[in-house]
Parts: C-alpha cells; structure tokens; sequence
C-alpha cells in the first residue's frame, strides 16, 4: 500500500508530448493489455507539440475557474488551518489552484478567494475538486470564464473520489459544456486546469504513464486528481476524480453517470448523523480529588512551567471532553490521562442528550490509547456501530465527519463530509487514515469522529499513550485516527487493552510511588570524560552516579553500591528503555543554607519553603510507578567503568514524606505533622528505631507559631514519651494540658511548651471529626505491592 | 512558573532580612566579614527593673540643665584625644581567592603604654595596623589579643622613644548606667574620623539572639555607623562605658555597644593570653521564662538545659535535655529570662578547664548531682585558605562557626568561596560544600587540600582535570575541575 501511494503522486506534465508516455517495463509485464498499449505509444509518439497544443485549445471553452471565498462563521472561528498537523493532507491542497502553503486563514486576510480548475459538463454544471470545507466557512462560490461569471452552489458529491458539482445560477457567456463519450478509445491523453505563479494554463500529458499491480490483484492506472481525459483529437472520455482508475475500461464513465450523493441526500445524511450523535457522542465530566500541596510540584521536571492545571497536568481537578457511547452503559472517555491523575479521580458523570448527568464508575484505561473506559449506572444513550469493514475499504469514499468539542458544559457539534486520502502506517504495523482535518483528526479541544453515509463509526481520533513518559514529553505525537477494528478489539479483548496500573487510587495510596533506593548525582560530560566511561554515558547525557543506598531497598539487595552508574532500564513491554536521567534539585543552593536561614524567613514564607532534602518524587520514579508494581526490570550499571546488568522487578517505595501518614491538630494549636519517612531520617540522620515526627505545616499565629516551631523541625517527645508515628502525636495531643515537646533541627535542640485545650487535641477536620483523609490511618506502605492481572 | 515564584519570594525575603540585619560597623570595603547575623524582632525583656529617680531639688535640678552642655564638653575632652582612628589591611578570601583589603575603624586608648580597645571585626585577619591619633601622630600596632565572641580585640600601639606621653582614657562603670543617660559615641564613621555624636541609653541589658553568647549589649540612639566600630561610647562622666560594635543598617537610632563591665572582663585576658579560653561544656540552654514564644518552666532558679552538643562534656555528663541546673560548683546560677543567658553562659565559660565541676540540677522534679568536666572552647572559628589555580578558598569545619557542616562532618574542610568567573565555580563547586577527596585522595585538612592542589600544579600538563568529591546537603557528589584556564592571567 505504502508503495502505491508513493507512486500515485500527481504528474503534471506541461505539454509533455513524449517523455512521460508509455509504461515502464516492470509494470506493464503484468498487463494484459500491453500489446495494445504497446501500439498506442508509438501512434501517439507521433503528435507533436502544437498538436497537442491544438486539443487545449479546442477544450477551453469547458475549462472554468471556480473561486471559494472563505469567511469566519457566525462565532468568529477561523477556517481550519494547518497550524497545527504537519501532514500531507493539507485542507484544500488538492485543489488545483490552491497553493499547498496557504490556508484558508491567509486567504481571508489577503482578500482572495481560493481557485480550483473545473469543467463545465452542462450549461449550468461544473465538475471541480471538492475542498470539503464546512458551508460555514464558505461565503460564497462562484465560477468565472474569463469575465464572465455566475454563483454557484453544491449539487452533488461524488460517492467514490474526491469531487463535487456545483450548480450554477446562469450559464455562463461563451462558454461551451464539454461533451463526454465514454466509448472512445484511446490513446488518451489528461487534461489539467491549474494555475501557477497567477498564469492559468491547461496542462495535457500522455495517459497511462504508470500502471500499478497490488498484491489484493487490483490493476490501477495512475492518474491526476481531477484531470479531465480526452482522445488524440480533443474529445473529452472522462474525468478521472481520483489519483487512480482501474486498468480496464470501468471507469470509463461519463461525470454525470458517476455515483453521487444529491445536496439534498446529504443534508439528509448530516442531520442524520446530527441526531445519532446526540446519543452516542456525549459530554463526559471528570472529578478529581485535590492535589495535596506540595505534591504537584513532585514532578521534578514537569509542572514548572506552568502546566500543572492544564489535561493531564499534575494538578487537574476537572475535565470535560467528549465520551462515546460504546455499549448500552459503557462509554469510552478520550481522556489521556497520566496514572498520577487518573489515581485522584474521584466522579465521573456522563450528559445525556437531554443535559441529565448519570453517574459512572471508572472500568479501565486503555493501555495504548489515551482514553477511559466507564460504566455509567443506567443506560446513556444509544452505543455507536463500528465499521466492520477494512479501514482502507474507505480510501476517497465520501463519509461523514463530526467534529465536537466540550468545553466546560459546552457540547459543540459541527459535521460535514470527509474523505480519507491516504493512511499512515503506525504503532504495530497498523494503517491510520490521514483525513482531510489532518492525520490528528481535533486540536483545541475538538475531536473530528468519521462515519460512513450511514451513520457507522469509522474511525476515532485518540493520543497513542505511551507508559513509560520521560522528560522529552514534547517529542509525543498528538491525536491518530484510530480505525473503528482497532478500537473494537481493544473494547473486546480488555484483558489486554486494559492498563491495569492507571486508576483511580485512595488518598492514602495517591502519592505510591516505585522506588530502587538510591540517591543519585546526574551525570555529565565532564564527569563520564574523567571516569573514562564517555561511550556508555553517551558523553554524560545518560546516567546517574549512586550516591547514596537505601538499606534494605532494592538497590542494597541487589548489591548496587555508592559510585555505580545506573545508566538505563530494559523494562518489560516497554519498546524503549528508559535512559537514568537524574532531576537536579531545582533550589540549588537556596538548600545549602536552608537552616541558616530559617529562623530568618519572615512567617508568611515558611509555608513555601521547599523540603531541604528534594524530591523522592523524580522522572524515574515516576515512570517506574506507571509500570506498574511487580514488572521486571533490568538496569544497565557501570562500576569501575565495567557494564554489568542487575535484574529487578519494580517495588513499591515505603511511605515518603508526600505520601507520609499526617496529622493536623486543631487551628488555634496549629500544627501539622508527619511520620519520619526514609528519605527525611536520611537527611536528619535519623535512625529507624529513633522515635519523630516531622512538622509539616505551624499555622500563623496559632499557638505552635508563637512557641517559635518552624516547618521540619522534628518532635522527638511530648512529656518524656517518645514520638514515634503521628499516632502517638495525636494520642498525646488528647491528653491536653501544657506539653513539653522535645524538638530537634539538625545538631540543636530545645523544649518547647505548648497549652492544648482537650478540645484541641482533636484533629482540624471539617465534618468528620476524624484525622485528615488519608492520616490518622497509618497506611502499610511497605506492603507487598497489590496483585496486577498478568496480562 | 510555581517554583520560580518560591525562589523569588524567599530571595526577596532573604534580601530585605539582609537589609534589616544587624550589621557590624567596621568600615570595609569589601562586604561585612559577619556572615549572617540575624535580623531579630527585639521585644522588651521580661523583668523590668525601675531605678529610684534621684531626687533632686528645684535648684540642683536648674544647675544641672545650666552645666549640662559643659558637662559634655568635659566628658569629650577626658575621652576624645584617646580616640582612634584605625586602617587596617586585611586577609579576605570570600571573593574564592585570597586578596587584600583595607579596613577602617576606631579605637580608644586605655592604658598609657598605648594599649587600645577596638573590635575583633576591625582587626580580624588584619595584616597590618595603622592607628593616627587625633592629635595627628600616627603609628603602627600590634594585635595583642581577640575575642569573636564578644567582638573585643587589645592592640597595642608601637611607640618608639621620641613618642612621648600618649593620651588615654579611663573605663567606667557600665552596671551604674540607666535607660535615659546621655552618652556621646566617639570614632571614625564612614571613615570621618576625629567625629562625636550624642544620644542616651536605650538600653541597659540587649538580648541579642545569636550575638548574646557571652554579653549583653548597651543599646543607645547615639549615631553609630559604619568606621564608628571600635571607637568608645561615653559617659557623661567623661568615662568609657562601651565599645561600639554594632549599627542597624535600615534603623538608624538602634546601635549597640560592648558593655566596659563585659569590656573589663575580657581585656585582662586577651592581654594575658592573647584570647578568651572559654570552657566549653556543650550545654545548650533556655530561659526559665521565655514570654516571645509564651514558653513558661516550673521555679524561679536555675537554667533550662535545651539540647547538649554531640560528643560534648554534657552529653559524656549525662545531662539531659530540660533538666534544670540550679548550682553550679555550688554557686547558684539563675537563667530567668533571655537577658540573663549571657551570665550564665559566662560563669560556665569561666569554669577551670579539665577539672570536675559539680551541677546541681533537678530533673523530674528530683534533685541530683552531676559531674561535668569542661574542655577547653578552642576556636570558634576556622583557618581559611586560597588555592589559586582552581579559583577557590577553603575553611575547615568549625562546630561553633558552621554547625550544619559539623553535623555532617566533624573534621573536615568546605568550601568557603568560588571566585567568579573561576576553575572551580564553573565545575560546579559551591559556598558550604564539603570537600572530602580530590582527585582520589580523601582530605580533612587545609594541609591536605594545599598538597593537593600542589600536585595537580606540578602534574597540570599530564592531568589537567580533578576530580572533587564533596558532600552537599549530607549527599556526596563528583565534580571535575579542570584547571587548564588560568583566570588570573592578564
């Protein structure tokens, strides 16, 4: 297929009597009819130059331009542009005329229209490419013969090529309509009607230059789009609408005997789908439970720039996008969104026609496609067929397109006829229809769905949802149009499709995360010359020096020592392995004075300093968690210059301190603790059986604020009794009365008092009574990491 | 967008902490030697003591507005030809190299044989001293002791024999001054030297946290400024009752002065022994009564033990966090509020070095008696050094000086300055880094770090890059220095 659509590309040759003729000599062995066109090339070797010259001149007064004036609809939307899609199929690139870099846009602020060539084949019909831009764009159409010029509207759409005819609303002056007979024979020659460089000119070349055998037996003779064909002596045969006819004499046709699709049928089919959408494309809202503070920031890299809030960044608290009906009470969501996001959601609810929400339970994310699967608690509406047929069955046949965006509560519906031009051959061999809004098919917030006539899905635009994301997030490709096979198979074969790790998690479980147990310095060029390892390291960008082991991690079981160089991972089922790049603290060196300069911090910044021992939270970690716990892994390492492979399966890290169990006394107390996790008693030396919590958060001006306690400092006791989890904390607060609280920073300590009221020690939680979600609980972190259905 | 705004918002804070914070008010022209004091909210102590007013009657009263302005000027005069104005040229390696620079400050004259008081801030490092006397001699001078501590430093000015008689001043009492006395702050501000100005007593006993180790401060409106450093604050008796030390950049009208009774104490010594050899027992401490962060302890005698320095005598002592000294050698201690520390830590600091000492104590309400045998104090501060070529100075590690270092480290040296553009600021090196081996050698010692980079000079062409080791954060890191660049080169 690749092959063939190479080859079709559009020929024209100006006036090019002999170098294009006749058939190249792998093809044509393969073809029946060589002899006879054997016979037509050396007859038509003969015409000369102005002979040919002569059959444009006898066609031109069935040679019209068509000029579409494109306009900005009623809201102010601009005509699609190709800002955004770098594919071949440009909006209107197949119009001869329209010069592949402009786009409808420019036309507008240049005050131009965009021209396309087109023949006359009644007094007040016109044959031309079709732009297939919305109506809503279009002001008007009109055809122009020289200075004559009538307005033109659509009649009809030609079912299997690209091509429509315009109905005029007056002949034209001195033009005459061409008279097609589809029983000459040939040999042929085509005609095109194009401009360039503001010069029109009919372009005639000899036919059957390339004729193409596909291994399905089909015969095809490649051929310009829109090109009119005509016999030695100027008689018009045929038009040929598509990049190809087949070998034999089927398309011979005359245009008005091509099957089409009447304006009225189409109109019909529109509202058709119009109506059936309403039912099976609907709004979907997503709820996600808040991002602790603090945590958005986990990702290192990611959310520094702003993105945090945006789909799929770190921090989405509510998405609303378009959600498609796939069963009676099953919907597929296309939302892609990270396992970090996915674990806080919380709702789902999904609009019906009519506006009423029904509520829905998360069922799955699709592995390799950014979408969801839900169950809604009742029936939502009425489930979309999917096309049963060959994607490339629909190859330039006329479908239907609907594009709709959600934005907020606000369902956008536009639809209009689509082709598919060409595919492209993407993830696992599989071929993804590239349609005239471009291959990703929606940008924006919208999504173009394509249907059949009949109202049949035939493909879907999707993200194709890579698991294992590294910084280079950019690098991602957008939306595919997925083919309504592939989207049936992963609706039915869940077992495989369904990516068990991205789903909603409690609030304990939200901030899990994988860990090896390391601490690691980036490496750098300078670093891998001086060690001498500049190959491996690929002069430094990969790689990350150990320079601190977990005991009992992974890492120290496996034996990694301080001074390996982990350089990357093979994990299973993932195609690319994941090159150790370390996050540098962001702060710098803002950490290094961290304790000298705390008591300094005026009161209104404490709540922003940053942890002074980094993040646990990196890119690495963060891609070994959307793994998911329990897959294999195996780490390339240097050590002492030497690779060595080590085998792991990714563990689920103990409790860190953005996923510590918490504790928040009341307001006037003004205290928030957290459990002393293993990155924090790293950096305190702390050691596991010493007893602490750590101070998360003083209130200003609460009790614990005046008492002079500053965030990360640690209670070591509270009236001699040793603190050893925010259990403790909590049960001493209850015991009210004056505390006396050992705290501790670094090498310096001190008592402080504090007076709780009964009252007080019960945790600051509106409602509940109960310690904050996900505290007072004292989660298991070091549990075995829970069981994922082996795929 | 979120962690830039952070970094911005606590620079800020950090610059206008920096504006606010107590500045030492030798003049120099590089940036104050006093890494970071703190900027510190001075709210009211919490025992007021009123003195009786003197009473005095309508006609004493009148006498003495009427003698008033002649009152000063004798006091001016007994102190003012004693007043110093000295240049200093010091060692500085903040900048990552070792360079020179020029210090200004004052100073008094307390003894006929020329010995002067001034500031340790004025003549730390110094390698030279150049004092002019306002009577237009000038001479040189010798360090004869300094205290960081208290910020006191004893000079004595090189006569020679045709020098004849020098003036000098007397030192008063400074435990007989109240809040409201007039005093006159003499010395050279901004380098204007043969300059007064008047004010009165602030305050008597400022509690300066972090600066308070040993003394309290005199806190008065006189206009001190930088070059004013060292110069004397006097009394209206025409006696030296303070040092000057300390200004507060963005509060003029907020000074502070070494108190002559704190003064009194510490020349002796620097004079004997060159320094003040503390004791050091390791005892953190906490007032009974501290009302700025509302923290109340049971009785009215004794001291709140905080925290006890790792591997100090009070830690080998057993004394544990909140137990409550109330004697020491049988000499009762008494830390009431924050005001009262520096006594304490004083009479602690003077205990016999290597000798038992008896604290009594209460803990859990029980009393008992502890044995604690101070060491001596040693530095407070460590030696520094430039290494040239890689474009960098070093300190060693010192636990009073730089504690979050020690906690990571107890012997060892970091990285005290990368000079800019420089070797090692462009591999990455930074301020506060602990350097623990160079070029696979460990390294604890400033003699360690000088071997080493001897040796990588003498093998430069064969090996030109060197790799450090440093602990940051209590996290060790490589880093590559290459030294081929000579950024001292012209």
């Amino acid at each position: 297929m690749n092959a063939f659509r190479s080859l079709a590309s559009p020929l024209v040759l100006v006036l090019a009597s002999t170098c294009a003729f006749g058939l190249q000599a792998g093809a044509t062995k393969a073809d029946p009819k060589a002899d006879a066109k054997a016979d037509s090339k050396s007859e038509a070797a003969k015409l000369t130059a102005p002979d040919i010259a002569a059959i444009a001149d006898k066609l031109a007064p069935g040679l019209v331009r068509v000029e579409y004036t494109p306009q900005f609809d009623s809201k102010g939307e601009a005509p699609p542009s190709d800002r955004y899609s770098f594919s071949r199929a440009r909006p209107g690139s197949d119009i001869p005329g329209l010069d592949a870099t402009e786009n409808w846009d420019g036309l507008i602020k240049e005050e131009r229209p965009g021209e396309s060539g087109g023949y006359l084949i009644s007094p007040t019909t016109v044959f031309t490419a079709d732009p297939r831009l919305h109506p809503r764009f279009i002001k008007s159409i009109v055809v122009r013969r020289g200075d004559a010029t009538a307005t033109a509207k659509p009649k009809a759409y030609l079912r299997d090529h690209s091509g429509w005819f315009l109905e005029l609303d007056k002949p034209l002056a001195g033009a005459t309509p061409l008279q097609f007979d589809p029983l000459k024979s040939g040999p042929f020659f085509s005609l095109v009607y194009t401009e360039s460089g503001g010069q029109w000119f009919a372009a005639i070349a000899g036919q059957e230059s390339t004729v193409v055998v596909t291994d399905d037996h089909r015969k095809l003779v490649q051929s310009t789009p829109g090109s009119l064909i005509v016999t030695r002596t100027g008689e018009p045969v045929t038009i040929t609408p598509g990049r190809s006819r087949t070998a034999d004499d089927a398309w011979k046709l005359a245009p008005d005997a091509m099957p089409a699709l009447s304006e009225a049928d189409m109109t019909k089919a529109l509202a058709a789908l119009e109506q059936s959408t309403k039912d099976s494309l609907l709004r979907v809202q997503l709820n996600f439970r808040s991002p602790r503070s603090g945590s958005e920031m986990g990702g290192g890299r990611r959310g520094r720039f702003g993105y945090d809030g945006g789909e799929d960044g770190p921090a989405l608290t509510e998405w609303n996008g378009l959600g498609v009906v796939t069963g009676d009470k099953t919907v597929l969501v296309l939302a892609d969104l990270k396992p970090k996001v996915t674990g806080r959601l919380e709702r789902v609810r999904v609009f019906k026609a009519d506006g009423t929400p029904v509520t829905a339970t998360f069922s799955g994310s699709l592995k390799d496609w950014g979408a969801m699967l839900v169950t809604a608690e009742s029936s939502v509406g009425t489930p979309v067929n999917l096309s049963t047929k060959s994607i490339t069955d629909h190859r330039d046949v006329l479908l239907l397109k609907a594009e709709l965006s959600i934005r907020g509560e606000t369902r956008t519906a536009y639809f209009s006829r689509e082709r598919i031009e060409a595919f492209s051959k993407r993830y696992r061999g599989d071929l993804y229809p590239i349609a005239s809004t471009g291959q990703t098919g929606g940008d924006e917030g919208g999504r173009s769905v394509i249907f059949d006539l009949d109202g049949t899905l035939v493909s879907l635009p999707m993200s194709r949802r890579e698991k294992v994301t590294t910084r280079e997030r950019w690098g991602e490709e957008g939306l595919l149009q997925v083919p309504a096979a592939i989207l049936q198979s992963a609706l039915t074969d869940r077992a495989k499709s369904i990516d068990t790790e991205n789903r909603p998690l409690t609030e304990a479980e939200e901030n899990r995360l994988a860990w090896l147990g390391v601490e690691m310095q980036a490496m750098d060029p300078e670093l891998a010359r001086a060690q001498n390892i500049v190959e491996p390291t690929r002069n430094g960008e990969v790689g990350g020096i150990v320079t601190f082991v977990y005991e009992s991690s992974p890492a120290s079981q496996a034996g990694i020592k301080v001074g390996d160089v982990l350089l990357r991972l093979h994990i299973e089922g993932q195609p690319k392995p994941l090159d150790v790049n370390v996050d540098e603290n962001p702060m710098g060196n803002m950490m290094d004075q961290f304790w000298a300069m705390i008591d300094r911090v005026p009161e209104e910044y404490l709540d922003r300093l940053p942890k002074p021992w980094g993040n646990v939270e990196n890119t690495l970690a963060r891609a070994l968690t959307d793994v998911g716990f329990g897959t294999p892994f195996t780490a390339d390492l240097l050590r002492d210059g030497k690779t060595m492979t080590v085998d792991f399966k990714v563990a689920q890290g103990p409790a860190h301190y953005d996923s510590a169990a918490r504790f928040k006394s009341a307001d006037a107390v003004g205290l928030s603790v957290r459990d002393l996790t293993y990155e924090v008693r790293r950096y305190f030396q702390v050691k596991p059986e010493e007893p602490g919590v750590i101070i998360a958060k003083v209130e200003r001006g609460s009790r614990a604020a005046v008492a002079g306690l500053k965030p990360y400092e640690i209670i070591r006791s509270i009236n001699d009794q040793p603190i050893k989890n925010v259990q403790d904390f909590e049960e001493a607060l209850k015991q009210g009365g004056e505390l006396r609280l050992a705290v501790k920073r670094m090498t310096q300590g001190r008592t402080v008092k504090l007076k709780v009221d009964a009252a007080d020690g019960k945790p600051a939680d509106k409602g509940s009574g109960k310690s904050e979600p996900g505290a007072g609980v004292l989660q298991d972190n070091n549990a075995p990491a829970p069981a994922t259905s082996a795929p | 967008m979120k962690i830039a705004d952070r970094v911005l918002s606590v620079r800020h804070a950090l610059v206008v902490l920096a504006s606010t914070a107590l500045c030492a008010t030798a003049l120099a022209q590089q940036p104050q030697q006093q890494p970071q004091q703190p900027a510190q909210r001075i709210a009211p102590p919490s025992s007021v003591n009123i003195p009786p007013m003197p009473q005095l009657s309508a006609a004493e009263l009148a006498a003495d507005r009427l003698d008033f302005r002649q009152i000063v000027q004798q006091a001016k005069a007994k102190v003012f030809p004693a007043v110093i104005y000295i240049k200093c040229v010091r060692e500085d390696n903040q900048g990552g190299e070792r360079k020179s620079a020029e210090v200004t400050g004052s100073g008094v004259i307390v003894t006929p044989e020329g010995q002067a008081l001034t500031n340790w801030h004025v003549i730390d490092k110094a390698e030279s001293v150049r004092v002019l006397l306002s009577d237009g001699r000038g001479f040189k001078a010798k360090i004869l002791g300094s205290d960081k501590d208290t910020d006191l430093a004893l000079i004595q000015i090189e006569t020679t024999a045709d020098t004849g008689s020098l003036p000098y001043a007397s030192l008063g009492d400074s435990s007989k001054l109240t809040e409201g006395d007039f005093v006159m702050a003499m010395g050279a501000p901004f380098g204007l030297n043969r300059s007064v100005s008047i004010g009165i007593v602030s305050s008597i006993d400022r509690y300066l946290e972090e600066i308070s180790e040993y003394s309290l401060w005199i806190q008065t409106d006189a206009a001190i400024n930088p070059g004013n450093s060292g110069g004397p604050l006097v009394s209206t008796a025409g006696e030296v009752i303070g040092i000057n030390a300390r200004g507060m950049g963005a509060a003029p009208g907020m000074a502070f002065a070494i108190p002559s009774e704190t003064v009194k104490v510490i020349a002796g010594q620097l004079k004997e022994f060159g320094k003040v050899n503390w004791s050091w027992t390791g005892l953190q401490l906490q007032p009974l009564r501290d009302f700025n962060r509302d923290i109340y302890f049971e009785g009215t005698d004794g001291v709140i033990v905080a925290e006890t320095d790792p591997e100090s005598p009070a830690r080998q002592a057993g004394i544990q966090p909140r137990d409550r000294i109330l004697k020491v050698n049988g000499k009762p201690l008494t830390g009431l509020t924050t005001e009262s520390l520096p006594a304490v830590r004083r009479e602690l600091g003077l205990l016999a070095k290597r000798e038992p000492a008896t604290l009594d104590i209460v803990r859990d309400g029980k009393p008992m008696s502890v044995q604690i045998t101070p060491r001596e104090k040693g530095d407070v501060e460590g030696k520094e050094l430039a290494l040239k070529r890689w474009d960098l100075t070093v300190k060693v590690i010192n636990q009073f000086d730089n504690p979050d270092l020690y906690f990571h480290k107890q012997k060892g040296v970091f990285v005290f300055a990368t000079k800019y553009p420089g070797n090692a600021s462009t591999a990455g090196l930074r301020s506060l880094d602990i350097i623990t081996r160079i070029d696979g050698k460990d390294v604890e010692t400033l003699a360690d770090v000088e071997a080493a980079h001897k040796a990588a000079l003498a093998n430069l062409d064969s090996k030109p890059r060197i790799v450090f080791t440093v602990l940051r954060s209590g996290l060790s890191r490589q880093v590559v220095v290459d030294m081929q660049r000579d950024y001292s080169k012209e």
